[in-house]
């Protein structure tokens, strides 16, 4: 139910679960905060927003209060400029920052910084405290995390993220007054799996993310890329930022029904793969010759041309990539090729995503009693498992339903389960208890991934639940960032492509069948050829016949669809002369080949018409790529300095805009941007509370349907899925350094 | 003059056991009460009683626990917690009751709990005060193995089982809220209100907060009647207190006396005046959390409507005595210096404010201030006061600042630019 408030004579529409604050920064009114976060609620600690109230038309004095410990009542008069408030806010910025020590030039967060931001909001530019600042210890929190607790200003925030959001306990805030310090009882690596988004909590400079401080540039001297994080299956929206071609940090990109505020730090740091030396960056062949890029077109037109080719498709390759692949081997041609156990569960999920439409994040932290079954969500989609943990939180805000888990899954998970007042719930199994529970909830939600008995068990739970009325939702996991734009296109396993592999060339795209090594070992051994399309050295790409160098998901465009049944296109971040992505150059050996007419696919738009025509489940790429003319994201700041004196040393010519087939004025300045996000004044992530809303349409593949019973499968044997074994981010060398730190 | 609160202590003497405190009339009250009268109707007479809560506010203490919803309304725990966390400075009058009278302190929580409908008491005292800690436990065994505490309390089917909490330490433990996270095993540091504790306090659950003294008038109250308790009362006030006074004074201790009677009589009568060579210049008449009084002002009744008349809070009452050989500067330093440390470090100002007031007011007094220090002195009082800080810790701190740059301004400026002349 909305209301209205006034604010300085002007109406400010908001709901009566706002608060003032939030209600003020919708309306474009600048209230400097700190402690304020709209994930984490309001808790009255910094006494930044400080507002005038007036309780009636008659009152001319009023009264201060704090904007985010208000709630707004219809016809409230309130003034943000009152002058009374306005000598406060400054005051309470010139009080944190008695002890910050103003180290902005050689801080890593100077120009992006909240309390920048804040203390310019203010209007305070001159120090008066002239006592020793009380200085700290810093420790060594591990390879993600630089500490540099001098800069804190105690808002409150990461503790409150960590421990109450998060569900850590390996970091807390110890001592008291001024001298309070944020950080773990000893030096250490953080244990939580989402502690690197304390360096976008933190309003300023005290956690740092430590790859990119070691590889620095400014915001502005960033090229700040829409992406979606290519290491699991919830496919967060990420921001790639690059530089001189090599991408330097992976920030998150907010959308409100997915990962909203927060990645995790396999999101975050998986990234560091694409500049290590394991990358593939040229095309070789097995005897150890290096042969020039052109000659991989020419390589695969013959092999096509042939006509005795299979491919091999991946669930980390865009569902262009696979598509065109599968056009040009044509379609029975075409494997999945996953591992068995994946095959089969992608098969199972898809057919009960297909009558039961998963649910978003947004929609899981609403689940007021939920039941895990099989992997532990904390491993296999971290993201997901920090949503139901803010859904066994809700439980203390007045749910009283159990969360049970059903997994032998250690850890972590154990604690998403536990009720937050500190009760353990024993391990519940599917039995006649916690049926009744799930009976008695009003959004309950189950989780499941493994094996496919137990996915189609779980789905026909969720079924005789909403055949009572309960409205049940089913989240299913899979393994990784294209799992389902794979699964449409094919779902057959390797060993079936293996035995379509004897006396033929096999392409295989993005993906190292070695993983499977029995089957890739056969497939090796009987194939005429083996030509492998990566980006990474895999052992698949030392002992395939052909290896050749492709785009990664930052240098090329294309679409993943996430667990959630969702669409979501990445865009080109690295606009250096990399190699192309893979549906490039097999769409052009196609057409060399004759497998494709002339000018096929010239754009992306052509070629995701082809994809809705022969696919019409994966129509709806179609509306998830947003370019028209005109119309690709920006990816440069505002503030740009470094674009003319980047390549100075070359070239003192400012140089041409980047050129891209659909869009004239691509990857510039110019045009709407989620990963650019700013107002002015706001120059930190905290901008999303000031700046309108840029979040990507929610776009979906699948609907509820009104579905008979699943039938059970076979049982099967489960993936390992552990931190720094999915393929892309085991190359990272932040990811590496921790899986070593957490080994000791 | 009757002095019920303090009949059974005698200085330097061990506090009465449960045998002779019964025989100087103990549990009488609860005996009267507990399983014959209705909670509802206990809760009425110390409504109609006036009692206001003792440890500073001053909020009528009937009226509080009208606010806790019924146990129907809310059923599940209840609690009921006494606050004996006294750290504020120069205040020691929890500490003569808790050492002195133990079994009177049981007996008010007893029958408090009952009127609430609490069926767990918990006794939280400051972790120094270790004698007060050791009597409180052993009037509390006493207590248990006569039936007068633990299930079905004198066969009125009225359970309560009491806890004795000693404090991990700071001043903020004393605020109730930070009571209340302290006991759940959370940092100490105040909690946003609303919801009071009534509603939500321990542990989510209903849960009244109350003063030693406070606890210690209930079982007077309901023994001797409403009528009797008004009467004891100067100036239209009701009931007595135990006042303290400390400084520059010939008698400086605790003393109980009728709620209302002048400030002057408790400096000279009962305090026996100044001593020889220094006089009276001013008093911090509640303890460091209240404002500067003058001389001139000695004939307030000492009263929450008293002060309030005269737009001063009556604090703990116990005075702390400022005379004319103490430097004043250095005087309120030493008190910034304290509520600097206390600070719980949850809200800005007064985690970054307070060490700055404190720092500044030390430049003053080793003669390194300037005229700026001083505006900025009075600058800071304004921006820690009441709605502005998280909790009342630093606008309490401000009280004495803010009247003594207002009384003694010429103090201040005459440090500046030299050290301090009293030293």
């Amino acid at each position: 139910m909305a209301l209205t408030f006034i604010a300085d004579g002007r109406p400010i529409h908001a709901t009566p679960e706002q608060n003032l604050l939030s209600a003020c920064l919708a309306a474009q009114l600048d209230i400097p905060y700190f402690c304020w976060h709209p994930a984490m609620g309001a808790v009255g600690s910094c006494r930044q927003c400080a507002v005038k109230v007036f309780s009636g038309p008659a009152d001319i004095k009023g009264q201060i209060v704090m904007a985010c410990m208000t709630k707004p009542t219809p016809g409230l008069r309130i003034s943000v400029d009152d002058a009374e408030a306005a000598v406060f806010r400054e005051a309470v910025v010139e009080m944190v920052l008695t002890n910050h020590p103003h180290d902005c030039p050689v801080c890593e967060v100077g120009g992006e910084c909240h309390l920048q931001d804040m203390t310019a909001l203010t209007g305070h530019h001159r120090r008066r405290y002239h006592f020793p600042k009380r200085t700290h210890l810093n420790q060594n929190l591990g390879p993600f995390i630089r500490h540099e607790m001098n800069r804190c200003i105690g808002c409150y925030r990461c503790v409150r993220f960590y421990r109450d959001y998060a569900g850590g306990d390996d970091f807390g805030v110890f001592g008291a007054n001024r001298n309070i310090y944020f950080g773990r009882a000893e030096d250490g690596p953080l244990e939580s799996n989402f502690a690197a988004n304390l360096v976008e909590v933190c309003p300023t400079g005290v956690f740092v993310d430590k790859p990119f401080s070691a590889n620095f540039r400014r915001k502005w001297d960033l090229r700040a890329t829409p992406s979606i994080c290519p290491h699991c299956a919830v496919g967060c929206n990420i921001t790639v930022h690059e530089r001189s071609g090599a991408v330097r940090r992976v920030t998150n990109r907010y959308n409100e029904t997915l990962n909203g505020y927060f990645l995790c730090d396999r999101g975050r740091f998986g990234a560091g793969f694409l500049n290590s030396p394991a990358r593939l960056r040229d095309v070789r062949e097995r005897s150890g010759g290096s042969l020039i890029p052109a000659a991989a077109r020419s390589r695969l037109a013959a092999i096509l041309a042939e006509g005795n080719v299979i491919g091999i498709g991946s669930s980390r390759a865009s569902v262009e990539s696979n598509f065109v692949l599968r056009t040009v081997v044509g379609d029975t041609n075409f494997f999945g090729g996953l591992s068995a156990f994946d095959a089969a569960a992608l098969r199972t999920s898809l057919a009960i995503m297909r009558r039961i439409r998963p649910p978003t994040l947004k929609d899981i932290e609403q689940a007021d009693a939920f039941l895990l079954l099989g992997d532990d969500p904390a491993l296999v989609a971290p993201r997901l498992a920090l949503a139901l943990r803010q859904a066994a939180r809700g439980s203390h805000r007045g749910n009283t339903n159990p969360f049970m888990t059903a997994t032998s899954a250690p850890g972590w998970l154990g604690s998403v389960a536990r009720r937050v007042d500190g009760s353990q719930q024993a391990a519940a199994s599917v039995d006649g208890t916690a049926a009744a529970v799930l009976f008695a909830a009003k959004r309950p939600l189950i989780v499941a991934g493994g094996e496919p008995a137990l996915l189609a068990a779980a789905a026909n739970l969720v079924l005789a639940l909403r055949r009572q009325g309960v409205s049940a939702q089913l989240s299913l996991l899979l393994p990784e960032a294209n799992s389902i734009g794979l699964g449409l296109l094919d779902s057959r396993d390797l060993g079936t492509a293996a035995l379509a592999a004897a006396g033929r060339h096999v392409i295989v795209l993005e993906r190292d069948i070695t993983r499977e090594p029995a089957i890739a070992a056969e497939i090796l051994a009987t194939a005429k050829s083996v030509i492998v399309l990566d980006h990474i050295t895999t052992p698949s790409v030392m002992n395939a016949d052909l290896a050749i160098a492709v785009a990664s998901f930052a240098e090329s465009d294309g679409i993943f669809v996430n667990l959630e049944g969702r669409v979501q296109s990445f865009f080109k971040g690295v606009l250096a002369d990399n190699a192309p992505p893979s549906w490039e150059l097999l769409r052009d050996a196609g057409i060399d080949a004759g497998r494709l007419p002339a000018g096929q696919w010239q754009t992306h738009a052509a070629l995701l018409g082809s994809l809705a025509a022969s696919i019409p489940e994966l129509a709806p790429c179609q509306a998830a790529w947003p370019i028209k003319p005109m119309s690709r994201p920006a990816t440069l700041p505002h503030r740009s300095s470094g674009r003319t004196a980047a390549t100075a040393h070359l070239d003192v010519r400012e140089p041409m805009p980047p050129q891209h087939d659909d869009s004239p004025l691509g990857a510039t300045m110019e045009g709407p941007s989620t990963a650019l996000p700013w107002a002015p004044g706001w120059n930190s992530v905290q901008v999303l509370q000031r700046a309108p809303s840029l979040s990507a349409p929610d776009i979906f593949l699948f609907e509820d349907r009104f579905p008979t019973e699943i039938d059970i499968p076979d049982h099967s044997a489960p993936d390992d899925r552990r931190l720094g074994v999915e393929e892309l981010s085991s190359l990272s060398p932040a990811i590496i350094a921790y899986r070593q730190a957490a080994a000791k | 003059m009757e002095r019920p609160l303090t009949r059974n202590i005698r200085p330097g003497a061990a506090p009465l056991d449960l045998v002779s405190y019964q025989r100087a009339g103990g549990y009488e009250a609860l005996r009267s009460t507990i399983g014959k009268i209705a909670p509802a109707a206990v809760i009425t007479t110390i409504a109609e009683s006036g009692l206001g809560g003792r440890g500073g506010g001053g909020f009528s203490t009937g009226r509080k626990w009208q606010a806790m919803p019924s146990s129907a309304e809310r059923p599940g725990p209840r609690y009921f917690i006494i606050n004996g966390d006294e750290m504020e400075p120069g205040t020691f009058k929890d500490r003569l009751l808790l050492e002195g009278d133990p079994h009177q302190v049981l007996e008010g929580l007893v029958l408090s709990a009952y009127a609430v409908q609490a069926n767990h008491g918990i006794i939280f005292i400051r972790g120094e005060y270790a004698e007060a800690i050791r009597r409180m436990e052993r009037v509390v065994a006493e207590a248990h193995a006569a039936g007068l505490l633990g299930n079905n309390i004198l066969g009125s089917g009225f359970n309560l089982a009491v806890d004795v909490h000693a404090s991990a330490g700071r001043y903020i433990c004393g605020e109730e809220t930070a009571m209340l996270n302290a006991l759940e095993g959370k940092r100490a540091i105040p909690r946003a209100k609303p919801p009071l504790p009534q509603t939500s306090g321990l542990f989510g659950h209903p849960t009244v907060i109350n003063n030693v003294e406070t606890v210690c008038n209930i079982p007077h109250i309901i023994g001797r009647g409403v009528e009797w308790y008004r009467s004891l009362g100067l100036n239209g006030e009701a009931g007595t207190k135990v006042f303290g006074v400390s400084g520059r004074v010939n008698r400086p201790g605790s003393y109980e006396l009728p709620m209302g009677t002048p400030m002057r009589d408790l400096i000279d009568e009962h305090g026996g005046g100044m001593r020889a060579g220094f006089s009276l210049r001013a008093l911090l008449p509640g303890g460091a959390s209240t404002g500067f009084l003058l001389a001139e002002d000695l004939d307030i009744p000492m009263s929450v409507s008293g002060f309030a008349k005269r737009g001063h809070r009556l604090g703990t009452g116990t005075a702390i005595v400022l005379d004319d050989r103490t430097c004043p500067v250095a005087f309120i330093h030493n008190l910034q210096h304290f509520f600097a440390q206390e600070s719980c470090g949850w809200c800005a100002p007064c985690r970054d404010g307070l060490p700055w007031v404190e720092q500044t007011l030390n430049a003053i007094e080793i003669g390194d201030g300037t005229q700026a220090d001083i505006e900025l002195l009075s600058e800071m009082t304004g921006h820690l006061s009441p709605g502005r800080t998280f909790c009342a810790l630093a606008p309490g701190a401000m009280a004495s600042l803010q009247t003594g740059l207002a009384y003694f301004r010429e103090d201040f400026e005459q440090h500046i630019g030299r050290s301090c002349a009293w030293h």
